[in-house]
């Protein structure tokens, strides 16, 4: 996990310089801005602390360490009711049980109602509560062994929580839900519907499930939701679409024979909704939201499907083991075409912003 | 277009004119002002850090299927041929990156550098028999040791000192004694607590970084091994204490009821869970105190790893482990809980309480408090 590329030392001429430092006067100060100047010596440590003061602003150590103690209380005390339930006590009986967790789940509510739902405990509180409903859920089919298929209790699990999720206006909560509901179907797949349905539709339908769930949040955040801003969900939404959508293409490329076999119908299919995600992502986030994050991970897609797809037809064409040595050749210009367009993405990015910035 | 989603500031706020006039009032600057803005300009184009993620996972991809082609082709056979062609190919790619004009260039010269450094440690491994795993770190060892400075990509810097390391902590696993591990996670963690908090020069982050990933995975290679954790342990509460104190006096009086308090938490906290728990978490107060989203996000990936680890770990039951996890979760709650009662007697005169809306207000425009504590809205690129 490096840092920015420290490039060498600029070599620079005098009228080159003054050309830049016109230019590069109104550059926006942001934390790559400070780095460089420490780096070349024009600020010292103290500098640097400094810098980072005035462009980050005054915002307090304290807030930090309270949210971090409460999250971090709270994973902690989570896992460890998941723990002792799974531990499944003889001695306790199994109303007992039950009586347990729902009074976990009365306390929560209750501390969630107290607290309301806009400061941070509340939020807290009601994430807490819904994981005292799967809780609930699990210990209840371990009571009364019902048989049911696991599938229904991570879907009675996400129906039940929807609709405090729905007022919570907290978007760990939304992604909590939206990581069950994926549970829920993979092991709906599994247990019931892989005999009739092919993985790669069932990768699709996932993907596709939360490409419009990464849809929604990018909705509420053009419409300037609060509580949607964040970029961590932005990003762990587009890997969990783009990794089922992906996945499907590239088992199809190495099962298919290219030139023409049964799969050719499925594997054009899934291709072609892939094709249609990449484009749309790439639309909306160099254009309308610009997020250079989630266009490297269109590209991290582009380069492997190219990669293996050359790969294929490398391997049928020459039959040595030479040919894993281009492989890596290959890999090698995939990913600097596509570092290159990322570079010119983030130039073009950055241009936008020193202008605004210089406005 | 929201900017900060690109790794950029809010537009409009603050140009490096405007910063460095800041700076200069509050005498920080050391150089021409002139000067400074020029190197600005010139760091402009390089490369943001998921792109050179990007191209570091491709050309770390690219060598081994590289090595792995030369090797499934018998090229490999002669240690010798082999030392030196990796030799070469290193010298070749420190060429390349000086003379190197472009993306291609940089990735070839990265991939090029990690394949002769590949090359070298199976060649002189192969010579020395092939048998152990020692020759082969030392040799690894040696060559990343004399490309760290000369080789200025922060990206082989990693890969090459992670590489090390990972080969050195197997080899511990296989051949020198599990126990040894815990001389290892002791430099590891106390070179990575030293360089991002004494030595914020950029040549030595990647080497803090390759630490920093690599205290973890061996913490996590212990629980592999059932080794003992409790040498482990102390030595996590220990990083712990130093962090917490090094934290909570930046420029600033010690608090010593803080600092106890936070001492108690973490040692705690050391007894009763996982040491590797305790490094997460150390790992994410030092990315919040270095403003590093990077250590920050090692620290959230290795949290939710450990608790899983701690959950299927064989050696205490499910009972233990709940126990010990609702306790865990208990003292931190307590210790939020005892904060908020000091904040609100006014031991931190400006500290801010979240859901407190006027004390916020004070907080934000109070100059000192923002001086002693570090800030938090850093979204940008990583040094």
């Amino acid at each position: 996990m490096p840092e920015i590329d420290p490039q060498p030392e600029p070599d620079i001429s005098p009228a080159e310089s003054a050309d830049q430092c016109f230019s590069a006067a109104d550059l926006s100060a942001d934390r790559r801005a400070v780095d460089c100047l420490f780096r070349a010596g024009v600020i010292d440590d103290d500098g640097r602390q400094a810098a980072l003061r005035i462009i980050a602003g005054p915002v307090l150590w304290w807030p930090w360490i309270d949210r971090a103690l409460l999250f971090l209380g709270l994973t902690f005390s989570l896992v460890g009711v998941i723990c002792f339930f799974a531990w499944n006590w003889g001695d306790l009986p199994g109303a007992a049980k039950l009586g347990l967790i729902q009074c976990g789940l009365a306390v929560c509510c209750g501390l969630a109602w107290w607290k309301g739902l806009e400061t941070t405990a509340g939020r807290a509180a009601v994430l807490a509560a819904s994981v005292f409903v799967g809780v609930f859920l699990a210990v209840f089919g371990q009571v009364y062994q019902t048989g049911a298929d696991d599938w229904l209790l991570f879907a009675g699990w996400a129906g039940l929580i929807l609709p405090w999720t729905l007022l919570a206006r907290f978007e760990a909560l939304w992604i909590l839900w939206l990581g069950i509901v994926n549970v829920a179907l993979v092991t709906c797949w599994m247990q019931t519907l892989s005999r009739d349905v092919d993985w790669q539709f069932f990768m699709l339908t996932l993907g596709l499930v939360n490409g419009v769930a990464l849809g929604l949040k990018e909705q509420g955040q053009h419409r300037g939701l609060d509580w949607l801003q964040s970029d961590w969900s932005r990003h762990l939404l587009a890997v969990a679409m783009l990794v089922p959508l992906t996945c499907p293409v590239l088992a199809l490329v190495l099962k298919t024979d290219l030139f023409g076999s049964d799969w050719l119908t499925t594997l054009l299919l899934t291709a072609v909704v892939l094709a249609g995600t990449l484009c749309v992502t790439y639309h909306h986030f160099r254009h309308r939201s610009p997020d250079l994050v989630v266009l490297t991970f269109v590209a991290i897609c582009i380069c492997t499907v190219a990669t293996l797809i050359i790969g294929r037809l490398l391997v049928k064409v020459i039959d040595d083991f030479v040919v894993v040595v281009l492989i890596g050749g290959v890999i090698l210009a995939t990913v600097t075409i596509a570092a290159r367009w990322l570079l010119n993405v983030a130039r073009a990015l950055r241009a936008a912003s020193d202008q605004e910035a210089s406005a | 277009m929201n900017p900060s989603h690109q790794g950029l500031p809010t537009p409009g706020t603050l140009t490096v004119t405007d910063l460095l006039r800041q700076l200069e009032q509050r005498g920080c600057v050391c150089g021409s002002p002139a000067d400074a803005v020029a190197v600005v300009g010139a760091d402009r184009d390089s490369a943001p850090v998921v792109v050179q993620l990007l191209v570091g996972a491709g050309a770390w991809i690219a060598c081994g299927c590289i090595v792995l082609g030369l090797g499934l082709a018998d090229i490999l056979e002669n240690g010798a041929a082999t030392a030196l062609s990796g030799a070469a190919l290193s010298g070749a790619a420190l060429f390349l990156r000086r003379i190197r004009t472009g993306v291609f260039a940089d990735s070839f010269s990265l991939c090029t550098g990690l394949t002769g450094l590949v090359l070298f440690t199976v060649g002189l491994t192969d010579l020395t028999g092939g048998s152990d795993l020692v020759p082969g770190v030392i040799s690894l060892t040696l060559a990343a040791a004399v490309l760290y400075v000369p080789f200025d990509s922060p990206m082989f810097r990693f890969l090459s000192v992670s590489s090390a390391l990972g080969l050195l902590t197997i080899s511990m696993g296989e051949e020198l004694g599990t126990e040894s591990m815990h001389v290892l996670i002791l430099l590891e963690t106390l070179g990575a607590g030293f360089i991002f908090t004494k030595l914020p020069q950029s040549l030595f982050r990647p080497l803090g970084y390759a630490l920093a990933a690599a205290m973890p995975c061996t913490l996590l290679l212990t629980l592999e091994h059932s080794l003992s954790a409790w040498p482990a342990a102390i030595v996590q509460v220990c990083a712990q204490l130093w962090l917490l104190n090094f934290a909570l006096s930046t420029g600033q009086p010690r608090r010593v009821a803080v600092l106890g308090l936070s001492g108690t938490a973490a040692a705690l906290l050391g007894l009763l869970s996982a040491p590797g728990i305790l490094a997460a978490i150390g790992l994410i107060i030092l990315g919040h105190l270095e403003r590093d989203v990077l250590l920050r996000a090692l620290g959230l990936l290795f949290l939710p790893v450990y608790l899983i680890a701690f959950y299927y770990n064989l050696d205490t039951s499910l009972l233990t482990k709940s126990g010990i996890l609702i306790a865990t979760g208990v003292i931190l709650w307590a210790a939020r809980w005892y904060l908020r009662e000091r904040v609100a007697a006014g031991l931190f005169e400006t500290l801010d309480l979240p859901d407190d809306p006027d004390r916020h207000a004070v907080d934000q425009t109070h100059p000192s408090t923002a001086d002693r504590f570090p800030t938090d809205r850093d979204t940008g690129a990583i040094s």
